[in-house]
């Protein structure tokens, strides 16, 4: 499997793993009664495709992880599982077929061009980030846990024995919805997973604010500014899951500018599973699910439910989100006793080493009321040391349409408008409270804390709805052509002048697959292993157990690997973590080392083994040592 | 693009907000965008391209 995992053309898993994600996508829609489809009206089918590929996968990656959980991690599950969600989407594809040929030519020219212009006006992005997409893992946090967990899952066979990692039970759904296409694409799968979560959001803010509207400028300018915020060029390359947050936050928000369509408890219990599936991507996710325990009360107040009516409302929502978090929070309490495990861990853990607890228990600072104005810095702040994924002006441009139209427009507002802001205006109130107390620096126990971009991870979820939100703006004060054609060329401005910028970053080089350099050739040049993970992998086979001493060599190493602490460091050991050899003079330590804990090889580097390069030949032991990376074999004979 | 729309009419005014008002709207929109497109130009890519030149350099 790990084999496959490695190699693969990119150009044909990307295919592969659009087509299904797409296909898939339009499940949902085959479900819903004919009566519900909104067929006629425009912005419905985006609607339903975006809606549709999340609910849907996040449905069966839960379902995925407690099979996981209680029967083992087996690959043929999630190929199941994956098949069953192209089944549906196929479903729904007849069902939509069958709608087409009833519909006159005229209305099936109007969809087929509103179709041809919402891709004219995706696709460009999306063809600088695909490529991205498809490049070997080169970034730190995946090969720490984003990716690295993924492969620990299907390589132990179950979730729990990976306790020697200190994440084992972190929130991780996005990797879940991944694991769901490994059995097609591979590892690969969670950088694709991401990228399609931004081109889902794209097209349901495109959906919500045509059907919320009808003003179809608006809902493509709403879309274009979200997939092509600077976040989501400059993440291309890499699997991190904050676009997938952002997605599921978007869609769970944004939704209830559709109740008056989709009904109160359609648009409840939706709202609850992708919020909750929001907060098992990433914990902020909760500070948006939080603002929903009220609405489910006015919500189903308003429409006129009966007192057990509301009250079956809110149970079903709660059983929803229990649903979704279980696996994750609840796992973590199960397993260890504390639901967010490892932070703030319980003084009699186990699992992790006094010094570990002590540098997990100082998450909490005193807030630092100096540090308000970072917030605001941070937003449109230029950082040389890391990402440059300040968010564009879009926000700042738009946010005189949002004042008057707060101000003087408000009964032109959809229903469903104060839902929305109400969520987003509570996330952002909490994240500016939680920021206070995250302030970049050090904890009380003298560890790092986070750093200074980290407030822009956390604001950005929000950014898709705010868009949404605009769009509405825009709508309720009647924006003209004019205005309307301003507020287009500002847009395209934007993005041309962000990515002159990030191009020049280059992150991202060539795509592999114009065949003007090879993956190999990607790896060797941006990763800071480069060739002697190209090296490893021709040394080492899949049929191999491997230690990993040095860190970041966690993804691109072939076969059944094993971390040290050397490599997890304190953050991500815990107890159970495989201890390094404890000198590293000659080949005689590592044989030793090697054979009592029944492994073929090891992959350390010079620091603990500064004379490798000088050790004598061993016909037991073949050492290649690289710039950087010892890696030693017992010999095959 | 704003042709595009399904339900937006110019010609009946009830309810949008005033012609002077989308006129200072479109200023601010045209001044941001200006200035934000000229620093992102200079300074940020700028530095990436020196960056990268550095790199380039360094490169055997």
């Amino acid at each position: 499997v790990s084999d496959h995992w490695l190699t693969g053309a990119p150009i044909v898993q990307l295919l592969v793993f659009a087509l299904t994600w797409f296909v898939g996508a339009f499940g949902v829609y085959g479900l819903v009664p004919i009566d519900r489809r909104l067929d006629r009206k425009p912005g419905a089918l985006s609607a339903f495709i975006a809606f549709g590929a999340s609910t849907a996968l996040v449905v069966l990656a839960t379902v995925a992880m407690y099979v996981n959980w209680w029967f083992g991690v087996r690959l043929a599950v999630h190929a199941a599982l994956l098949g069953i969600y192209v089944l549906l989407g196929v479903h729904g594809l007849i069902r939509l077929r069958a709608n087409w040929i009833q519909w006159g030519e005229v209305d099936r020219r109007t969809i087929r061009r509103r179709a041809l212009l919402l891709a004219c006006v995706l696709v460009p992005a999306l063809l600088i980030m695909a490529p991205a997409a498809t490049t070997p893992y080169i970034y730190g946090d995946d090969d720490a846990y984003h990716v690295s967990l993924l492969r620990y899952w299907f390589q132990e066979q179950q979730l729990d024995r990976v306790a020697f990692h200190s994440y084992f039970v972190f929130p991780l759904l996005s990797s879940a919805i991944a694991a769901l296409f490994v059995p097609i694409t591979g590892l690969q799968s969670a950088k694709l997973v991401q990228l399609a979560f931004v081109v889902t959001a794209a097209l349901g803010i495109y959906g919500v604010v045509l059907l919320t509207t009808g003003r179809q400028s608006l809902a493509l300018i709403a879309a274009f500014l979200y997939e092509t915020l600077p976040v989501h060029f400059m993440w291309a390359f890499a699997a991190m899951a904050d676009r997938a947050t952002g997605c599921l936050m978007t869609l769970g928000v944004s939704i209830w500018l559709l109740a008056p369509l989709a009904g109160a408890t359609v648009t409840v219990l939706a709202s609850a599973l992708l919020l909750a599936a929001a907060t098992a991507v990433k914990q902020q996710g909760a500070f948006a699910l939080v603002g929903l325990a009220p609405l489910v009360w006015i919500a189903s107040r308003s429409r006129g439910h009966s007192a057990p009516q509301r009250l079956a409302l809110a149970g079903l929502a709660v059983l929803v989100c229990a649903f979704v978090l279980l696996p994750w929070y609840g796992r973590a309490y199960w397993i260890t006793g504390n639901a967010t495990f490892p932070m703030r861990p319980r003084a009699d853990d186990t699992l992790l080493t006094p010094a570990q607890r002590q540098l997990w228990s100082g998450s909490v600072l005193e807030p630092d009321l100096t540090r308000v104005t970072t917030l605001i810095e941070q937003l449109y702040a230029y950082s040389t040391d890391r990402f440059n994924d300040a968010t564009n002006p879009a926000l700042l441009i738009l946010l005189p349409v949002i004042i008057v139209a707060a101000l003087y427009h408000r009964d032109r507002f959809p229903r469903g408008t104060r839902e929305l802001v109400s969520l987003v205006v509570l996330y952002l109130l909490l994240l500016a409270l939680m920021s206070l107390f995250f302030a970049p620096g050090v904890r009380v126990n003298r560890s790092t804390v986070w750093s200074a971009g980290r407030y822009r991870t956390f604001l950005y979820p929000a950014h898709g709805s705010l868009f949404v939100f605009a769009a509405v703006c825009c709508a309720a004060v009647g924006l003209r052509t004019r205005g309307t054609r301003v507020l287009a060329a500002a847009t395209v401005g934007i993005l041309l002048a962000q990515t002159v910028n990030l191009t020049a970053y280059l992150r991202w080089a060539v795509p592999p697959f114009v065949g003007l350099q090879s993956s190999e050739q990607y790896l060797a040049e941006f990763h800071s292993l480069g060739e002697d993970l190209v090296t490893a992998r021709q040394v080492l086979s899949d049929r191999d157990r491997i230690a990993l001493d040095r860190h970041r060599t966690q993804i691109n190493v072939p076969g059944h690997i094993v971390p040290t602490t050397r490599l997890l460091g304190e953050v991500y050991s815990t107890t159970r973590t495989l201890a390094p050899p404890a000198t590293c003079a000659g080949p005689g330590d590592l044989k030793t080392w090697l054979v009592a804990h029944r492994l073929d090889a090891i992959v350390t580097s010079t620091e603990p083994c500064p004379a490798a390069a000088h050790w004598p030949r061993d016909a037991a032991l073949e050492v290649t040592v690289g710039r950087e990376l010892v890696i030693a074999r017992l010999s095959r004979k | 693009v704003a042709w595009l729309d399904l339900n937006v009419n110019d010609a009946g005014e009830n309810g949008h907000w005033s012609p002077t008002a989308e006129r200072v709207w479109i200023a601010w929109t045209a001044i941001v965008a200006i200035l934000w497109a000229l620093w992102y130009l200079t300074v940020p890519t700028v530095q990436s391209l020196l960056r990268f030149a550095e790199k380039i350099g360094r490169t055997p």
